[in-house]
């Protein structure tokens, strides 16, 4: 990282993205390691979902391989979204600090949980209904 | 506020460089796995994805030995943490949404 003599990182080494560090001051850089924290955290939810639809796609299961594959895809859609959420959030939570902003909500992770809830529903049920008959 | 992060009290620093990397690992594993699981069902043609990921995982794993080495040379720099901006949070990001896409093009391959 180039630095010019009054300390400033120069311009041939812009911080990106723009729509973040064009705003506002930093903020204290633990707030800012805590906010890539907090992405991390999403994004190894996010392989945690794919590494489900990889087992439901690989594994044999009790159940009709149509429904075994739509519950893979179903994952698969909710990693996709997990990953971009979590860009998406880190973004404007790290905006919003450098403007002092009150700091946004995580509005598609309620999707998220509700996929693996369907995803896990459904697989109970078919244990149980194997179980019985 | 440069004396607080000399000492670090909270270890900010450690955990975050310790996640980074725990997430690049299992961004490496991740990548190699589905790579070798959607191999059966897509063909050769994930070959040349799974080697993208995979090295652009390398590259997080890499890029955190490296920063790291930096917050230790200079531990009251802020601009040496393990993240200096956002393009390692899009490569991690982009890395994700890559093997979504590999895991739902596989799952759609079976179901048809």
């Amino acid at each position: 990282m180039a630095l010019r003599d009054d300390g400033h990182v120069s311009e041939s080494r812009r911080r990106w993205p723009r729509q973040v560090y064009d705003h506002g001051s930093d903020p204290d850089p633990r707030f800012s390691l805590a906010n890539e924290r907090t992405f991390l955290a999403w994004a190894r939810t996010g392989l945690a979902l794919l590494a489900g639809a990889a087992a439901l796609d690989a594994l044999d299961l009790p159940l009709h391989h149509v429904v075994q594959s739509l519950l893979a895809a179903l994952l698969a859609l909710a990693g996709m979204l997990t990953a971009g959420s979590a860009w998406w959030n880190w973004a404007r939570t790290e905006r919003a600090m450098r403007e002092d902003a009150a700091l946004p909500g995580n509005p598609a992770m309620v999707v998220v949980v509700a996929a693996a809830g369907v995803v896990g529903l459904v697989l109970g049920i078919a244990s149980i209904t194997r179980a019985l008959t | 506020m440069r004396e607080e992060l000399v000492r670090d009290p909270g270890m900010q620093q450690e955990r975050t460089t310790l996640a980074w990397r725990r997430t690049g690992l299992a961004l490496l594993v991740g990548s190699l796995t589905i790579g070798r699981l959607t191999l059966d069902s897509l063909g050769p043609a994930v070959l040349a994805p799974t080697a993208l990921t995979a090295a652009m995982a390398l590259y997080v794993v890499l890029g955190t030995l490296r920063q790291r080495r930096l917050g230790q040379d200079h531990p009251q720099d802020p601009r040496f943490s393990v993240l200096s901006d956002g393009r390692l949070v899009a490569v991690v990001a982009a890395v994700i949404g890559a093997l979504s896409v590999g895991e739902l093009a596989a799952a759609v391959a079976t179901l048809l």
